[in-house]
């Protein structure tokens, strides 16, 4: 664990408005018919459209608009019946038509909200400016060959929704609770991928410090996070930057800076002076695009659930604090498979189901470095099995530690039922009164001295005898028998 | 112009003669004629300068496929089958270079080609070559060509030693057409680029309504104007190929599909149509003589028009009010402040980086690069933006650079609302005198240009500011994306030099825009025949 960045003294807030470039899901690239599937090869997907040959036009992929309206709904904004494709121009080796198509005066959506809870708060909603469709560049790759720049174009064209969200967000972790949000929501309905590894979310921060109630101050523009822990530590890092220059009498000045993960700093790209005049202007290939308020509706019919409903759902029907239904409904896979288990499984709360399903199965995960859908199916862990473990520890049958032993076991052999490998291993809880009593009137028998304590008012002491009774029978003691019993023989 | 040369319809026609007739062409032959007389006119000093490229070896093959065709007879012969033709060097041939006039794309050969060069192709038609041009279309002249000025194949009667300007941009293709290499021609036609030419050397040149040809494949000037175009001898020829190049195209989102009941909808009026003459304002006669020559002729020709039965009125009433006709209601300035705004933004994709001209490169340029990762710099010494900047300085020309400057003006930030967005409302408003004009008339007629018919050629590639006064009257109809013919109207008894007249019809009547063209066309030719002495009055 690295050390907690430091934060502001009090009195001091930091504000941070978000831009999300979402990538749109999409088959073919927004105004070509090249896929825009990810690829290690370079150069794989391009089109002329894409290398911007001479007298090749962009023609408007209608999905794209398509998947932009189901998000612009599920945000809850409002969409333009009107809206205009505009170029912004400027000249770099990956943006081969010299302009980037995109959308200005008229986004496909204004307004708009995404509510987001902390751990142990209350939720809060995060206002949404607007939802602009445009395409994606390509890449540079400056270190292939030496001395040279290389051009990537496969991203080239890609259709992008870039989400921009108020300056309404106070720290890192608030920062990176709105993206997982957003970043479900899109996932929910299906129109991003989430995947920010390869580039499907990229965030640009705008942070600024000030004192508390005080004038908004200079913001820096944080390019290019593509990922929520860069996201936290760049916003902890720039606004303690920021509050340190303005501490010592200095001034902020407007820039563009880039996150640097490796030394975990932020740095200078280009100063207000050196911005761009991107002369947007609308483009002349791409006619306004008209939408009915009939199709925009019908749009808004075929909306899937999406997380604030699951989540209401989790904390109404099953009782779950927001924060666990949060993490829960982040992903939709994962939901489902919860709502499935805790229906199957017998004598748990839904509670325990989600702490086992987020806790000991999720470590599962991560040490075979598969997620839930892949211990589903390459490991066979269908709900229903995994149901029929949790029902042996809910219903006594073994012991919460022996549960874990099942599961690996279970995780080897995908066919083994839960309750043959218990018999197996002799794992069987014991709950019997009749067996338990002798070996726990030893235990008094031969710790005396142990008893006289508890009997002269040390109560803790009961614990250590659970814990002795647990011990002596490989932890398949049921608790709640073996504690019955110690008090009936203590108290005697 | 060469008299004796055939015309598309007679090729067409001793095409399809059995092999017995000793009227009958056959398609290989036909095309090793056309390719030597061709051949004449490749490169600066040599005839007309009129073709940059020929394509000897890919038109030899459509003509044995042509042969091969007429051989099997019935459906295998196409709608032009073995029709030699020429494109301005803004059209991307599949396989054959494409330079659009400009150094930037000197040895850019397009893996694909346009929407319209399918089209024509798949009609049989067989291209020959590619013609010369102003850089990128930018130009009224055909005189700022990486390749060399196009020289007007007419002569001034008065000056035959003095070479002539065929006009621009798509002079090479007038050239071509005028001097009788091939029947027909393409070229493109922004602000006047086909019909001005056209008036020049004597040729017809049309131009559609805006989206019937679909832009797919054309070197882009200025988007909102571009549409191709046809150069022929004949209203007859120029149709029978425009029509082919109809279609809308998935590729394009400006293209329209040509709705036939729409276009026939004027059916009823046909018998009776209405022709308003914009007649030239009075303020201009005396800078410009030319206008008011132009309008003795124009009356001298309209001379027992009542035979065409069509109703000719002026529009001297009904237009005098019109924005179109008042020199200072800013047309031309929103013409130019719209197409250089385009512009700079469409030749933005001319960075040296993927293909075309790059500065310091040893080959001078890629072509037809499209795929692979390259090196986006010359070795550490050059910044990209260096590269950039002068791949760019290289390979535009001084006039294409004028308009990429201007154009980036008028779009900065603070003057786009200033300038930019005024000439879109000077836009609407030509649109909307249009259709006032178009309540009361069926065809607009109107000079070419202002200018004195064909003017000496200059080389000397010094600004000429005037230059753009040339598209006085061929902008507004472009600026409303109305179809337009540029027809002969006779010749200059002294000079020998052709008048031209411009005939404006209403979106997608271009079937009566053709009609009534053709009407006139036949009644200046009688008229020609009859009192070929009358026509020594016109000056």
């Amino acid at each position: 664990m690295s050390s907690p960045p430091p934060s502001l003294p009090t009195g001091w807030q930091t504000v941070i408005g978000l831009e999300v470039h979402a990538q749109i899901s999409s088959t073919s690239k927004l105004f070509s018919g090249a896929t825009s599937k990810f690829s290690i090869e370079a150069n794989e997907h391009v089109s002329f459209i894409d290398c911007a040959l001479p007298g090749v036009l962009p023609s408007l992929n209608g999905s794209c608009v398509e998947k932009a309206i189901l998000s612009a709904h599920a945000l809850g904004g409002e969409v333009s019946r009107c809206s205009i494709f505009e170029r912004k121009h400027y000249f770099y080796a990956d943006l081969p038509q010299g302009y980037q198509i995109s959308q200005l005066q008229e986004p496909l959506m204004r307004g708009g909200k995404v509510s987001i809870a902390l751990e142990g708060e209350s939720s809060r909603e995060i206002s949404i400016e607007r939802l602009h469709i445009e395409q994606d560049a390509g890449k540079s790759l400056h270190d292939m060959l030496a001395g040279k720049t290389c051009v990537d174009l496969n991203r080239s064209g890609v259709a992008l929704m870039e989400i921009v969200s108020e300056p309404m967000l106070h720290s890192g972790e608030e920062a990176s609770a709105y993206v997982s949000k957003l970043r479900s929501i899109l996932m929910a309905i299906g129109s991003c991928d989430g995947n920010m590894q390869e580039g499907s979310l990229r965030v640009d921060a705008n942070v600024s410090v000030r004192a508390v109630g005080g004038r908004l101050g200079t913001r820096c523009e944080i390019k290019n996070l593509n990922s929520l822990r860069f996201l936290r530590q760049a916003i902890a890092y720039e606004a303690m930057r920021q509050y340190e220059i303005i501490s010592s009498g200095g001034r902020v000045s407007q820039e563009t800076r880039l996150f640097d993960s490796e030394k975990g700093v932020t740095r200078g790209m280009r100063t207000k002076e050196e911005a761009h005049d991107y002369r947007y202007f609308p483009d002349p290939d791409l006619p306004q695009v008209t939408l009915t308020s009939e199709y925009i509706e019908g749009l808004r019919a075929v909306l899937p659930e999406l997380p604030d409903a699951r989540i209401a759902r989790l904390v109404g029907t099953h009782n779950l604090a927001a924060y666990t239904a949060g993490l829960l409904a982040e992903d939709k896979y994962l939901s489902d498979y919860f709502e499935e288990l805790s229906s199957k499984v017998e004598g748990l709360s839904s509670k325990d189901v989600a702490n086992w399903l987020l806790g000991e199965l999720s470590s599962c995960q991560r040490e075979r470095g598969v997620g839930l859908a892949g211990l589903v199916s390459d490991y066979g862990l269908s709900s229903s099995r995994a149901a029929s473990l949790l029902s042996l520890i809910g219903l006594g049958k073994i012991s919460a530690r022996a549960g874990k032993e099942v599961l690996s076991k279970m995780l080897e052999d995908s066919d083994a039922s839960p309750s043959s490998i218990v018999e197996a291993l002799g794992l069987q809880q014991l709950g019997d009164r009749e067996e338990l009593l002798p070996l726990l009137e030893g235990l008094l028998a031969s710790n005396s001295a142990q008893v006289s304590a508890y009997r002269s008012g040390k109560v803790a002491v009961f614990g250590w005898f659970v814990g002795q009774a647990m011990s002596l029978t490989k932890g398949r003691a049921d608790p709640k028998v073996v504690n019955e019993l110690l008090r009936e023989l203590l108290s005697g | 112009m060469s008299d004796n040369e055939l015309s598309l319809v007679e090729m067409y026609e001793r095409l399809r003669l059995d092999k017995s007739d000793p009227q009958s062409l056959d398609p290989c032959e036909l095309i090793e004629r056309t390719l030597a007389v061709a051949r004449s006119h490749v490169g600066a000093n040599n005839g007309t300068n009129a073709f940059i490229t020929l394509d000897e070896a890919g038109a030899r093959q459509k003509a044995e496929e042509s042969r091969k065709r007429f051989g099997q007879g019935g459906s295998s012969i196409r709608t032009l089958e073995g029709i030699p033709l020429a494109y301005k060097d803004m059209f991307c041939t599949n396989g054959v270079r494409t330079t659009a006039g400009s150094r930037m794309l000197d040895n850019f050969i397009p893996p694909y080609s346009a929407h319209v060069v399918e089209l024509l192709e798949a009609a049989g038609t067989i291209c020959i070559g590619k013609c010369n041009q102003d850089e990128f279309a930018m130009g009224s002249y055909s005189n700022s060509s990486f390749s060399g000025a196009v020289v007007s194949p007419l002569t001034n009667k008065q000056n035959p030693s003095e070479p002539l300007s065929a006009g621009g941009s798509s002079g090479g293709s007038a050239a071509a057409v005028a001097a009788g290499v091939v029947p027909a021609a393409l070229g493109t036609d922004t602000g006047g680029s086909v019909r001005q030419p056209a008036a020049f050397t004597g040729c017809v040149g049309v131009k559609p309504t805006y989206g019937l040809c679909s832009r797919f494949g054309i070197v882009a000037y200025a988007s909102s104007l571009d549409q191709a175009g046809v150069f022929a001898r004949s209203v007859t020829d120029a149709r029978l190929v425009l029509y082919e190049m109809f279609g809308h195209d998935a590729r394009d989102m400006t293209s329209v599909a040509r709705i036939e009941e729409e276009a026939r909808s004027l059916d009823k009026v046909r018998a009776n149509v209405k022709i308003g003459v914009i007649m030239p304002g009075e303020e201009y006669h005396e800078s410009f003589p030319h206008l008011s020559a132009w309008q003795q002729q124009l009356d001298l020709q309209l001379e027992g028009l009542e035979g065409l039965s069509s109703s000719l009125v002026s529009a001297s009433e009904g237009t005098r009010d019109s924005m179109l006709l008042d020199p200072y209601s800013g047309i031309l300035e929103a013409y130019y402040i719209i197409a250089m705004a385009e512009a700079s933004s469409n030749l933005a994709r001319y960075d040296g980086v993927r293909y075309g001209y790059r500065s310091g490169s040893r080959s001078g340029s890629r072509s037809g690069s499209h795929s692979g990762s390259h090196s986006g710099s010359q070795g550490s010494s050059v910044s990209l933006h260096e590269m950039i900047s002068s791949s760019r300085g290289e390979g535009f020309g001084a006039e294409v650079q004028r308009r990429i400057l201007m154009g980036t003006h008028v779009l900065s930030s603070g003057y786009y609302e200033a300038i930019y967005r005024q000439a879109q409302k000077v836009r609407r408003l030509i649109c909307e005198a249009y259709t006032l004009l178009f309540e009361h008339f069926d065809i607009l007629i109107s000079p070419v240009s202002p200018d004195n018919f064909a003017t000496a050629l200059t080389t000397d590639g010094k600004h000429n500011p005037l230059q753009y006064f040339q598209d006085f009257y061929t902008v507004p109809p472009s600026l409303a994306g109305l179809p337009c013919l540029s027809l002969p109207l006779g010749e200059d008894a002294e000079t020998g030099l052709p008048f031209a007249a411009q005939l404006i019809g209403n979106y997608f009547q271009e079937d009566q825009l053709f009609d009534v063209a053709h009407g006139l066309e036949q009644h200046f030719q009688r008229a020609k025949q009859d009192e070929p002495s009358k026509m020594s009055q016109a000056r």
